[in-house]
């Protein structure tokens, strides 16, 4: 099972809401983009890649046979039943053997363990950033389509 | 069907994961020898500094062997019989197989001179037991001696300074980390620790030890104090049981391109193995910890029936050494272009051949190095005025279109 967000660069305007309301959706702000934003300090999960005249999220592919799971040293990194593929932070070591084997350079360095896509896991509905985004270039997908109209 | 492991580390969760891909019937007996269940060998330095607790020491939890169904016997395999299709038990059990893998993995080599004068106070630091057995030995303030400077040398060394003891590295090579970076960027690696309280010697050997291991002496006459030794010289791959087996073998298990062994029903995977370098096409033992994972996945699917080749895989690793992350994939020793590109505490070293990357050397610099590992394990080609115009500013927006495309097609 493949369950994605996928970012069609054709509509993306390069914005960053997604970024802001993914900051906001982790790290316990409770969607508040204003305790994220004045009163903490925001992580948002993924990075917009800016490439000449376009734009795009790029956000997790939640692979299969993922190579930053398959990788992980300590067993940190999971896939659960849906297949989202996130962070166990307690086994985390922060040895980034995952962030050296993701083909799309999504994975970050955090304060406690790496920092990915979750999909907003626990969340009720669609992700944070695909409900953010005001020019619909994001949307949840289901497996077998393709990663990214560019 | 009957399935049986030898080795509970990385190659053999793999290898659960890849039989129960195929086959969800078959019985999975994992013949555990150090009888600690599935745990990560890299994490016994952070065990050594409190970092990580015991029970966060695991690699495959005992709800994903239970969900596996998979039996876990806490015992030693002494001998196999591929006649038969039996592995011998020291308690005098014996197994029958329909198919077996070896995942024995690999054991520390002791330098001989440390050998001839073995004492109490030269460990080596592989194994969770190895961590258990230093970690009352350590004395805050007191000097220790690290014989080698690779990734465990110097994660040893990282955790004894971390609980205060005075560090020497003594390292035969004109620099540290010799088998991962170059000379400018071990140079900066180098100059981190000393910075961070370590005393770092190298092209310097080890030429004795007093009886008592209290002094140890080196090639240059010098003599240092030593509380504790640590032998980080290197690895070489167990294959004792497989060669008292008759399986081919040479300084690793002889494999296939289907990591099956010289006998047919007979598979290796991980440390254990003689694999392929892709990028010079050559046998390697490439005792990576994501390699492993990847042979073991592998194996297991073709033990179960899958026809699923191994390609072989590129060094690569990353480590933090006292807050820095160091990262280098690819082939060291590389003959191209080499460019380099440096900004504070950041570090990017690639070398291409051509329009082809062969390795890179990031400190500090985690961003692009997913991509890059990817470009050189695929060997993808890029336009050859790309590199030079890459280094002036790397990251993910540099990369050139057709990489994404490339990705796109693959996951596609």
């Amino acid at each position: 099972m493949i369950v994605k967000v996928v970012c069609s660069a054709e509509y993306c305007l390069g914005c960053g809401l997604c970024r802001i309301h993914c900051a906001a959706g982790h790290d316990g702000y409770n969607n508040s983009i204003l305790k994220a934003y004045q009163r903490g300090t925001p992580r948002p999960r993924a990075d917009l890649v800016y490439d000449q005249d376009r734009s795009w999220l790029n956000t997790c592919q939640h692979c299969p046979d993922a190579p930053c799971m398959n990788g992980c040293i300590t067993g940190a990194l999971q896939q659960d039943e849906q297949g989202v593929i996130y962070v166990d932070e307690e086994f985390c070591v922060s040895c980034y053997t995952c962030i050296m084997l993701c083909p799309y350079g999504h994975i970050h360095v955090g304060p406690q363990a790496v920092h990915k896509c979750d999909l907003c896991r626990g969340r009720s509905g669609q992700p944070a950033c695909v409900d953010a985004c005001p020019n619909g270039a994001l949307r949840l997908i289901d497996e077998g389509e393709s990663l990214c109209s560019m | 069907m009957q399935y049986v492991i030898i080795g509970n580390g990385i190659a053999a969760a793999g290898a659960v994961e890849g039989i129960r891909h195929l086959d969800k019937e078959g019985a999975i007996t994992v013949i555990d020898g150090e009888r600690r269940g599935s745990y990560s060998r890299p994490l016994i330095t952070y065990y050594l500094t409190g970092k990580r607790k015991p029970e966060q020491m695991r690699y495959r939890s005992e709800r994903f062997f239970q969900q596996h169904r998979v039996k876990v016997l806490p015992e030693q395999a002494v001998k196999i019989d591929p006649q038969a299709g039996q592995v011998m038990l020291r308690s005098g059990q014996v197994l029958g197989y329909d198919r077996l893998l070896l995942a024995t993995g690999a054991s520390p080599v002791i330098p001989e001179i440390l050998e001839k004068n073995g004492c109490d106070r030269v460990k080596t630091m592989y194994t969770w037991q190895d961590a258990e057995q230093l970690d009352p030995l350590i004395v805050p303030g007191q000097p220790a001696v690290v014989m080698g400077s690779g990734l465990i040398g110097l994660k040893t060394a990282e955790a004894l300074c971390q609980r205060g003891m005075q560090i020497t590295i003594i390292e035969k090579q004109p620099q540290v980390l010799p088998r991962l970076l170059s000379g400018p960027s071990a140079q900066l690696v180098g100059e981190h620790l000393q910075n961070n309280g370590m005393e770092i010697l190298t092209s310097r050997e080890v030429t004795g030890l007093q009886e008592d291991g209290q002094v140890i002496e080196l090639d240059n006459g010098r003599r240092i104090e030593a509380q504790l030794v640590i032998a980080a010289v290197g690895t070489k791959p167990n294959i004792s049981l497989a060669v008292a087996g008759g399986l081919a073998a040479d300084h690793g298990i002889k494999v296939d391109s289907y990591l099956r062994t010289s006998v047919a029903n007979i598979y290796a995977a991980g440390d254990v193995i003689e694999t392929v370098d892709i990028l010079s096409g050559r046998p390697a033992i490439m005792a990576l910890l994501p390699l492993a994972h990847r042979e073991g996945f592998v194996a297991g699917q073709n033990m179960a029936g899958g026809t699923y080749s191994y390609p072989g895989g590129i060094f690569m690793n990353s480590v933090n050494l006292m807050g820095m992350n160091i990262m280098a994939a690819g082939t060291p020793s590389a003959v191209g272009t080499t460019w380099q590109w440096r900004e504070n505490d950041q570090y990017l070293e690639i070398t291409t051949e051509g329009s082809c990357l062969k390795h890179y050397i990031a400190l500090n610099m985690s961003q692009v190095a997913g991509p890059l590992t990817t470009i050189i394990e695929r060997q993808m080609n890029f336009p050859e005025s790309f590199w030079p115009e890459f280094i002036r500013q790397p990251d993910l927006t540099s990369l050139p279109r057709l990489y994404w495309e490339e990705l796109r097609e693959v996951s596609g």
